[in-house]
């Protein structure tokens, strides 16, 4: 057939052999392989180095076929090629657009100012977003609204202005940021920038970079040593979480400069607003975006997160700790609370149960493992397998025993605690596990919201009782069949 | 001397698809390899100092992202799946012969060898790297078999090879 030989101005293909290795080595490079290819593959790069020289090359053709048509797709849009490249003599691509964030079904590329305002600023690492800039930038910026026709401008200090899509900015002597568009990003000085809107995680990674802040219209937020997201939306409050180390907290106008701030550390999060008011955010979510979600924001494009939100009974007043819901992240070594840096881990070398691998999960509060009273309402989006793990040393209470199904599965803690050496965090299932969960089922056939209770109800000390774990995996239509026949009431779901 | 954070930023851009490349052979995804250079792009400007020379730069990048590859193929339960280490480190030679060359030589080779495709060839590579098009998708939109299609994009790519090869034996010869 003419069109399965395309190249009649270029070489025809050689032996048989050889093509089958390359259509075996294309299927691979596009991830379309099996085990059982990939074990081919392996055999016939371990033999033969022409094999090895083919491999390399192909996949260079490919990685440079790439950046050529994100090259090309962004010429198309804006500057030409020429105007483009006059910055560093490279060839210039802009920012691909996060696969991971649902705008990236929008198009390949977030909408970004001119690359030349861009370099002005900074230096541009690559067309996959990250970049980095000078440091010791402290003058006073150019409004961050850059236009085509100013693009040359030399700027002293830069940002970065995002229409869609995620980029992450190397913040040298401080650590990076990654800016979820829409977003207007601006660095004001080496320890200094503002979020006019948008969605920003920070991560502070060196010792010079404490202190770093962050300007919002709501207030202002200084780093402590530490990772942190911040949500600047137009028409809502200001949102803050803290997920590791501590920040200061700073609200706009109803404080003095001179004023306490609000201390907020690991695990905690708020909405605030300038006119001071401020509220716990209950539960975020993480894992397929790139900076983080909080719990009343629709998910726009993900529609395969089951657990959409966590909420408790504890007073706004007596906590700011959210919850962080993972979706499809369970695997090994996955951190299990928000206030630990335990995993979890299947118990063997065999790993968790194979149905739990890229389950959605919430990472829970250790610190609540010894609340009686604490009732826990789990939101869930659609037909799902909700689990719980649950700690082997502790009394199984009745919400547990009468709502779920114990599988007689188990899953593996590895207990972090630094000064005890017998309690290390190892790597991989069947390593350094310290307790022992079973996995508890039930089937939820409806959205709703599942009720949960609390963990120790057998007098527990400190010590001897973890929280328990909560993960759910989406129900196919047999499940839910099923389910519907043989349990159609099920007073602890109830409708949104 | 070790290199400057200034100038470990430039290399990165001019050598970003070939390390791509390489990051993609190692964990057969695209998306996966964007996040790991990524990562690995801002350990090489913070550790600059590491990086002893211009010829250091490219195989510690490679080093770098093999760590990365291996912890997060291993949290993917993807190891079985990839490459294994002892290829890996044969193939480390055969990426080392183009650590000079800047992507910016390759790819004007390939645009000059992209010229001469037949329609269909060009439609595609089209298809393939500027649609983002692949597997049954790439099938569909060219009403092919799976199989027609991967076929013809492997002699596609072949013969851009063979024209890449020409190309970079003559500028050879003229420098």
């Amino acid at each position: 057939v003419d069109d399965m030989n395309p190249l009649n101005s270029l070489n025809k293909s050689s032996s048989d052999g050889r093509e089958a290795f390359e259509l075996l080595a294309l299927r691979y490079l596009d991830g379309l392989h099996t085990e059982e290819e990939s074990r081919q593959l392996n055999e016939q790069l371990a033999a033969s180095a022409e094999s090895r020289e083919l491999f390399a090359a192909l996949s260079l053709e490919i990685a440079i076929l790439k950046e050529m048509s994100l090259s090309e797709t962004d010429d198309s849009d804006r500057a030409s090629p020429s105007e483009r490249s006059s910055a560093t003599g490279a060839p210039l691509a802009f920012a691909e657009s996060n696969p991971l964030d649902p705008a990236a079904d929008e198009g390949w590329l977030p909408r970004l100012w001119p690359m030349q305002w861009v370099l002005a600023a900074g230096v541009v690492i690559g067309g996959v977003g990250v970049w980095a800039f000078k440091p010791g930038l402290n003058e006073q910026t150019e409004p961050a609204v850059a236009t085509a026709a100013n693009h040359v401008a030399p700027l002293e200090v830069g940002g970065v202005h995002i229409e869609s899509g995620t980029t992450k900015l190397l913040l040298p002597k401080v650590g990076y940021v990654v800016v979820e568009g829409p977003a207007e990003f601006d660095l004001l000085g080496p320890k200094r920038a503002r979020l006019k809107y948008g969605r920003i995680k920070m991560r502070v990674t060196e010792e010079t970079g404490r202190g770093f802040v962050v300007e919002t219209p709501d207030g202002e937020i200084t780093d402590l040593g530490t990772e942190f997201g911040v949500n600047v939306g137009e028409g809502r409050k200001t949102g803050l979480v803290v997920f590791e180390g501590a920040v200061d907290l700073r609200v706009a106008e109803s404080q003095p400069t001179d004023a306490p701030r609000m201390h907020l550390v690991g695990g905690e999060g708020v909405v605030f607003d300038k006119a001071g008011s401020l509220e716990r955010i209950m539960s975020i979510s993480t894992g397929a975006v790139s900076t983080f979600r909080q719990d009343d924001e629709a998910f726009a494009g993900e529609s395969a997160q089951i657990i959409t939100k966590v909420q408790d009974n504890l007073r706004k007043s007596e906590t700011k700790k959210f919850y962080e819901i993972v979706p499809r992240g369970l695997n090994e070594d996955v951190r299990k609370y928000v206030d630990r840096r335990h995993e979890w881990n299947g118990l063997t070398t065999a790993g968790m149960p194979s149905y739990l691998v890229g389950a959605d999960y919430v990472r829970t509060f250790n610190a609540d493992s010894l609340k009686k009273n604490i009732a826990i309402r789990v939101t869930v989006s659609r037909p799902a397998k909700l689990y719980v793990f649950f700690d082997d040393r502790l009394k199984v209470p009745a919400w547990l025993s009468d709502q779920f199904r114990n599988t007689g599965d188990k899953i593996g803690g590895d207990s972090a605690y630094p000064k005890r050496k017998a309690h290390l965090i190892g790597k991989g299932p069947g390593v350094e596990v310290d307790d022992i969960y079973s996995v508890w089922e039930r089937t939820v056939s409806e959205p709703g919201v599942v009720k949960l209770g609390a963990s120790n109800i057998g007098g527990a000390k400190a010590g001897s009782a973890s929280m328990y774990g909560i993960a759910a995996t989406p129900l196919d239509v047999n499940d839910v069949t099923a389910q519907d026949s043989s349990d159609n009431s099920n007073n602890a779901v109830s409708a949104n | 001397m070790a290199l400057q954070q200034d100038v470990v930023v430039q290399l990165l851009l001019k050598h970003r698809g070939k390390l791509l490349g390489a990051i993609r052979a190692m964990v057969a995804d695209e998306h996966l390899a964007e996040d790991i250079f990524q990562e690995v792009s801002i350990a090489a400007v913070n550790k600059c100092g590491e990086i002893t020379n211009l010829e250091h730069f490219a195989p510690w990048v490679r080093t770098a992202a093999r760590l990365q590859a291996l912890s997060a193929l291993r949290n993917r339960n993807r190891l079985p799946r990839v490459l294994t280490e002892d290829v890996l480190d044969a193939l480390e030679a055969h990426w080392r012969v183009f650590d000079t060359k800047p992507d910016a030589d390759l790819t004007d080779a390939l645009r000059a060898c992209m010229e001469r495709l037949s329609p269909y060839a060009r439609q595609l590579i089209e298809t393939r790297y500027t649609q983002g098009k692949r597997g049954n998708e790439l099938a569909t939109a060219l009403r092919r078999s799976v199989n027609t299609v991967y076929v013809a994009l492997t002699r596609v790519h072949h013969a851009l090879r063979d024209c890449l090869r020409r190309q970079m034996t003559e500028e050879a010869g003229r420098g």
